[in-house]
């Protein structure tokens, strides 16, 4: 995935008006639809793109076209794609009953904005769906020859700050097997960095190009590889080992490659993690968690030396006091343990079971 | 060992090749000086026959074939005397150094007038030499800008006359190179007191990006903001910033649809600007923001921190480069 949006440039663009409604009362009169393009003046399109830009660059998840969705999205994304013969306003009309079929009773109200779009050139179709606002306005004026601020309500208001609520799809024809239709959604909505399955499935006819539970694994994986082919210094790999395996272990919904490393590495490692990262394919975008593949790899931590000796603890162990690892001279690491000895065994094999059975030390999911 | 007029006439059926091996000895030298980041002017030139002739007949060389080593030659001229080192070091580690002449250290030109040499005899690059059996070699001279003015006149005036100038002419001439060194070496300490000022990578780094800059935009900016910026921007970039510099018209190639339509839609004539919004894109330092976005966005966001900018400065030119920074 390119690591910049810069290249998404907006044209043609279309509102319409989505009504919050249960699932019952889908009535597609209910919905405020445009006849006409709606054209946008520089400032506005500026903004819109940085908007979009900036989201994207944060939360965008790729996606891929679902060949059994029944939704009718990738059709009509098509012939706007394709079509020349395309009727952009009745198209995008399609798109807007579309979104309506599939929200949730709990889905709020909004407008549906669709563009003709391009991504490096590429031709792309762009669907946002936005909540109205509300916010105020400031202005300096003269009332009776003397200065005063006049505060203003607006309603009706689209993108006012960072914080708007919306959820965007980006769909395009896939370069490499144009039968198929790729592209990224991102939804500032939805908690966790999820994009919301009615979006993404429902109304998009989508599904992540990389499961979270994959990409979580990867990102396991990946990031351990950077520990062990980046970081020299022994005491270092050691504290990013806990590190990766605390953020996989926290509460956290999401995994961010940026926040990651702003909360356990040192600044000099960061953008090395990060580059890394990215270039073994994981994305800039924060993404969701799933531990699903890993989970009996985040029980312990181990810490293999080089004369031989093995250290597997658990992963809380250097958090409890149990545990700690310092730096001395050289490359050599001391690795202290204070604990009650309960028990030994002849060799590290000890307590593994035969062959073909898994035990919960050394099962790995490799 | 060759009468003169074999040599000659071995140099007349050879003299295309010298011509090449002088080329191509010049194409490399100039790449490698492009990649080490010394400015100079490089000149190759084969040997005029008659020239070649004519030196050894007045030099009167037994073996004008071996004795003349400039057949092919190179001029590589450095702005200054500080710069001479690197050019020689260049020479030694692109070539197989024959001979090498560098009489700046004689004790000899202790009480002479007399401008030192830095000569090298070097093997032709082997691309040169693939339509012959021998391997041919080529003279590179090094020298000052300086050096060089005061060459090129010695030359004309005092080293093959048309006619002989008068002593008290020829004693004037040289007394300027007295003047020549002189001239030499207060630029070269000069430029050594400037490169090691607080200000100059960043006014570089400023330099390189304003040049880039105005291939896109076409207003004014702030210089006040770009001051305050390019030393944070030098911070973030290290002890580089020559190679960044280098690479900075390639970022600059690869994004120019980008660039063109960022500084058309968000830069200094753009509305935004008179609402204050997306100042950065309005400056010639966004292009060095531009490509730190790329693999320095944690170290950049530190650095700007550190130094108490605000945030939204920086958000913006993010957003508009469509960045998670």
């Amino acid at each position: 995935m390119s690591p910049t949006f810069v290249g998404l440039e907006i044209g043609e663009t279309i509102v319409h008006g989505i009504p919050q409604a249960a699932v019952r009362d889908r009535d597609v009169a209910a919905l405020q639809l445009s006849d006409v393009t709606t054209d946008l003046p520089d400032d506005v399109l500026g903004i819109l793109q940085t908007r979009l830009r900036g989201v994207l660059a944060s939360d965008a998840r790729q996606i891929v076209e679902d060949p059994n969705t029944r939704s009718p999205v990738p059709t009509l994304t098509r012939e706007l794609l394709i079509g020349a013969t395309g009727d952009f306003v009745a198209t995008s009309q399609k798109l807007a009953v579309a979104l309506q079929a599939s929200q949730t009773g709990r889905s709020p109200a909004g407008v549906l904005l669709v563009a003709r779009a391009t991504y490096d050139c590429t031709p792309v179709v762009l669907m946002v769906k936005l909540e109205r606002e509300d916010g105020m306005r400031i202005e300096f004026v003269f009332d009776n020859g003397r200065k005063k601020f006049d505060v203003t309500y607006l309603s009706n208001l689209l993108f006012t700050g960072k914080g708007t609520v919306y959820k965007i799809g980006i769909l395009f024809l896939d370069p490499g097997d144009t039968a198929a239709l790729v592209g990224w959604a991102a939804d500032k909505q939805e908690p966790g960095k999820k994009v919301s399955k009615f979006f993404r499935e429902k109304f998009l006819g989508c599904h992540y190009l990389e499961e979270p539970k994959e990409l979580t694994r990867r990102f396991q994986d990946q990031g351990y590889a950077w520990i062990n082919e980046k970081v020299e210094d022994p005491e270092k790999k050691a504290r990013y080992s806990i590190g990766l395996l605390a953020e996989l272990q926290s509460q956290q919904k999401a995994i961010s490659l940026r926040n990651f490393a702003f909360t356990h590495l040192e600044p000099s490692d960061r953008d090395s993690f990060e580059n890394y990262m990215r270039n073994q394919g994981l994305p800039s975008a924060t993404f969701e968690k799933s531990t699903e593949l890993i989970s009996t790899r985040l029980k312990k931590v181990r810490l293999a030396l080089e004369s031989g000796v093995i250290v597997i603890a658990p992963s809380n162990a250097a958090d409890g006091g149990v545990m700690s690892i310092s730096h001395m001279a050289q490359d050599l690491v001391r690795i202290t343990i204070t604990d009650r000895l309960v028990k030994t065994s002849p060799d590290g094999t000890s307590g593994r079971p035969p062959k073909g059975t898994i035990s919960e030390e050394g099962h790995d999911d490799g | 060992m060759m009468t003169l007029e074999e040599a000659q006439a071995r140099f007349d059926q050879d003299w295309e090749r010298y011509k090449n091996v002088a080329e191509d000895t010049a194409t490399i030298i100039r790449q490698a000086a492009a990649e080490r980041h010394l400015t100079c002017i490089v000149e190759p030139r084969a040997k005029a026959v008659s020239s070649f002739v004519k030196k050894a007949i007045t030099k009167q060389y037994l073996d004008p074939w071996a004795e003349i080593t400039d057949k092919a030659g190179v001029r590589v001229i450095v702005p200054h005397s500080g710069r001479l080192d690197d050019a020689r070091d260049l020479v030694l580690e692109s070539f197989e150094v024959i001979q090498k002449e560098d009489s700046r250290e004689d004790e000899e030109l202790g009480n002479r007038l007399e401008y030192p040499r830095l000569h090298m005899q070097v093997y032709a690059p082997s691309s040169s030499v693939e339509d012959g059996p021998d391997r041919l070699d080529c003279e590179v001279q090094i020298r000052s800008e300086a050096a060089d003015l005061w060459a090129r006149m010695s030359h004309t005036l005092l080293y093959k006359p048309i006619t002989q100038a008068p002593r008290p002419i020829k004693r004037s001439l040289y007394r300027l190179l007295a003047i020549v060194e002189l001239f030499d070496e207060e630029v070269a300490r000069a430029v050594e007191a400037i490169e090691k000022s607080p200000e100059y990578e960043p006014d570089v780094l400023l330099a390189e990006a304003e040049r880039i800059y105005y291939t896109f935009a076409w207003s004014n900016y702030s210089r006040d903001l770009s001051r305050l910026i390019c030393p944070i921007l030098a911070g973030v970039i290290g002890s580089n910033i020559a190679d960044f510099t280098a690479r900075l018209p390639e970022f600059s190639d690869t994004h120019q649809a980008h660039l063109r339509k960022v500084y058309r839609q968000y830069g200094a004539s753009s509305e935004f600007a008179s609402h204050g919004k997306y100042i950065l894109a309005g400056q010639p330092e966004s292009i060095v923001i531009f490509e730190l976005f790329e693999c320095q966005r944690h170290a950049l966001r530190q650095a700007w921190e550190e130094a108490d900018l605000p945030d939204s400065l920086l958000d913006d030119l993010a957003d508009v480069w469509g960045v998670d920074a």
